[in-house]
């Protein structure tokens, strides 16, 4: 396959509308604050027909053009271009981070999932919108005040002990406060939900709906809408922090004896559908550990425990831990692993463990066995699949399977790997080969997701070794 | 028989508490005086001795909350607090302690509140316009960078009460999980206005 290059020009043209690429010197950085500044009184536009617009100002222009030379090109070392494209990168990025914080809803969970792809992003465009993990402009004590009194019955200052007022962290749908419970003392963290958010996000996903409908002509539509009901269904789980809650439980109990990983333990009291409090764990989210410059040693422990953790989930609790965002992980001093977020969790069905167990064994078998797997995937019959795109689905299963069939140690940082998946991915996407079975909606995350994670940590890690121990150990349970 | 003003307090509230049962379950329209004086054991024309109008006694109703989130107000005043923050919570507090009129409420500010209507001096829909209209004057005096309004402060001030009534229409419908789609547009309402304000 050759990698089509977009032209300057051509990249340029599909940029946002009103950028003009160059004409006068901006100062990015500048640029950047500027913008961070004005978000907080930038209006959510939860009307549908805004949003719709914005949507499609997105999708239509920048996701196209970055797209293209993401997926396509390589990364060819011509200085002159690569200072060029970074520049645009930049300033097309500032616009991307307007325009993702302004909805300050789903789509910035979208910003968040593409920014910490390693490799494939380009680094200037990477690292503005990774600023979205944690510059989400906060809500004043005055809103949140409110908000906590219906939500919770009282001021926090009643509820809580020491409740910070500024917030320590920030997620793209809410903040966390630091504060220490009554009577006991013990220190807690307390994630509020943006109020409104989750009609935001339904207005998002109504809006996707609608422009997905001129393929209603083709014969994906069915298979599309299943596909879409899965995103909502995952997207609508994530703002619902009742049901957070009972996965957190759910994934403590599951992971009650692993010594080297932590979850929080959940205080249910003070939580309900827009508030979730829970014990404080402190430690580093993945910049501050790697910013300490860690051994080798204590990357391949983490790597370890975050692989055991979220296969012990998978094989035993049947879930999958489907958003493994740096986020998400919190690296101890006493080097064990935090586990803090499970908003984004799917629990199998019968049949969806069925089809995962059945990759596995398709994994170490012949190239039928594949073949039968992969139109299964698809959500095809054997036959009706193409000979092309079944050679690139081999491709693809080869790559998932790539770290589950090494024996000894894999290195998720191993040169080209990473950018292979989002390439095959991305072709997938390109040649609208995107009919799937809905469960795949939630592994392909976590496979991005964690494998992103594993690389950016720089993970050498018995791979193989541990999935097969968490497989046996469930089925002996 | 002269009526001792102890007397004539407690058959106020005694209206007052009939009226909040009585609009609550009936709705504003729908609530009769002559059962609101009924339960608070006075004849029916006595009503109007002490409340003018239904729409005075509604009013009232709405005054009592004012009252109390103005009090809670002041005990609340938070050091180092925004602009933003501080017109905020001066609209979330009335908000909450308004809640038990929020059924009924919004007919009767349509028109109390409506800028359209003439001002009169005992006019309570005014009371209350002045009232809240000053403290926001007050807040806007207190930041170093909005001090010197002077003849744009009263435009300033009509931009603030189009948003208020917008936010208050909007609260009186609001059916999302405990309103907090009007605390959104709340946020979003006054971060415009202190936008508009410092870029003006």
């Amino acid at each position: 396959m050759t990698a089509e290059q977009p032209t300057l020009s051509e990249l340029m043209d599909a940029l946002p509308a009103g950028f003009d690429g160059g004409e006068e010197s901006v100062s990015a950085q500048a640029e950047l604050e500027r913008l961070l500044a004005g978000i907080g009184s930038r209006p959510v536009p939860t009307g549908r027909l805004k949003r719709m617009w914005s949507l499609g100002t997105l999708q239509a222009k920048v996701a196209a053009a970055y797209a293209a030379w993401w997926l396509r090109s390589g990364f060819r070392d011509a200085e002159a271009k690569r200072r060029g494209l970074d520049e645009t990168h930049v300033a097309a990025a500032i616009q991307v981070l307007g325009r993702m914080s302004y909805l300050r809803g789903a789509v910035m969970k979208l910003g968040q999932i593409i920014a910490h792809w390693p490799h494939v992003t380009p680094a200037s465009f990477a690292n503005v919108l990774s600023r979205l993990h944690m510059d989400a402009p906060p809500m004043h004590f005055a809103l949140l005040r409110e908000h906590l009194r219906r939500e919770l019955g009282d001021d926090p200052h009643e509820l809580f002990d020491d409740f910070e007022e500024e917030a320590f962290a920030a997620a793209s749908l809410g903040q966390v406060h630091r504060a220490r419970l009554k009577g006991t003392g013990e220190r807690v963290a307390v994630k509020v939900q943006y109020p409104g958010i989750a009609r935001t996000i339904r207005a998002d996903l109504a809006n996707l709906k609608a422009v997905s409908f001129p393929m209603r002509l083709s014969g994906d539509w069915e298979n599309m809408l299943a596909q879409f009901e899965g995103i909502r269904r995952m997207l609508e789980q994530e703002v619902d922090y009742e049901q957070e809650a009972v996965l957190q439980q759910e994934a403590r109990r599951c992971l009650g004896d692993l010594d080297e990983v932590v979850v929080p333990r959940l205080i249910e009291e003070l939580s309900t559908k827009r508030v979730l409090t829970m014990e404080y764990v402190d430690g580093a989210h993945l910049d501050g550990f790697l910013a300490t410059k860690p051994s080798q040693e204590l990357r391949d422990r983490h790597g370890a425990q975050i692989t055991r953790a979220t296969g012990r989930l998978w094989y035993s609790g049947r879930t999958v831990y489907a958003d493994p965002h740096p986020g998400n992980f919190l690296f101890l001093p006493d080097g064990r692993l935090g586990l803090i977020d499970f908003g984004c969790c799917h629990r199998f069905s019968e049949e969806e463990f069925e089809f995962v167990q059945g990759a596995e064994r398709a994994s170490e078998g012949d190239a039928d066995e594949v073949a039968r797997f992969a139109a299964r995937g698809c959500d095809l019959a054997l036959e009706d699949l193409e000979p092309e795109r079944l050679a690139m689905m081999r491709e693809y299963c080869d790559w998932v399977w790539e770290p589950l069939r090494c024996e000894g140690t894999f290195d998720f940082a191993k040169p080209g790997y990473f950018e292979r998946g989002v390439r095959l991915y991305g072709e997938f996407t390109r040649r609208r080969w995107t009919r799937s079975l809905p469960v795949n909606v939630w592994l392909n995350k976590v496979f991005f997701g964690e494998r992103a994670m594993l690389c950016h940590l720089g993970a050498r890690i018995e791979f193989r070794r541990i999935l097969r121990e968490e497989s046996e150990r469930a089925e002996s349970d | 028989m002269r009526v001792s003003q102890e007397t004539r307090l407690r058959t106020r509230q005694a209206l007052l508490d009939a009226a909040k049962a009585h609009f609550a379950r009936d709705g504003f329209e729908a609530a009769r005086t002559r059962e609101i004086a009924s339960d608070a054991g006075i004849a029916a024309g006595t009503l109007f001795n002490y409340f003018p109008t239904k729409e005075a006694l509604g009013l009232a109703l709405a005054w009592e909350a004012l009252a109390a989130a103005e009090a809670e107000l002041e005990g609340q005043a938070r050091e180092g607090a925004s602009l933003e923050e501080r017109l905020f919570a001066g609209v979330a507090v009335e908000l909450r302690h308004l809640e038990p009129t929020r059924g009924w409420i919004g007919e009767l500010l349509e028109t109390a509140l409506s800028p359209l209507r003439a001002e009169r001096e005992d006019d309570a829909g005014a009371a209350w316009r002045r009232g809240h209209l000053e403290r926001v004057a007050e807040g806007l005096q207190r930041e170093p960078d909005l001090r010197e309004r002077g003849a744009a402060l009263a435009l300033d001030l009509h931009l603030y009460w189009s948003l208020y009534l917008g936010v208050l229409g909007f609260w009186t419908r609001d059916d999302s999980p405990k309103q907090e789609d009007t605390l959104a547009l709340l946020d979003r309402s006054i971060g415009l206005f202190c936008r508009a304000l410092r870029e003006s």
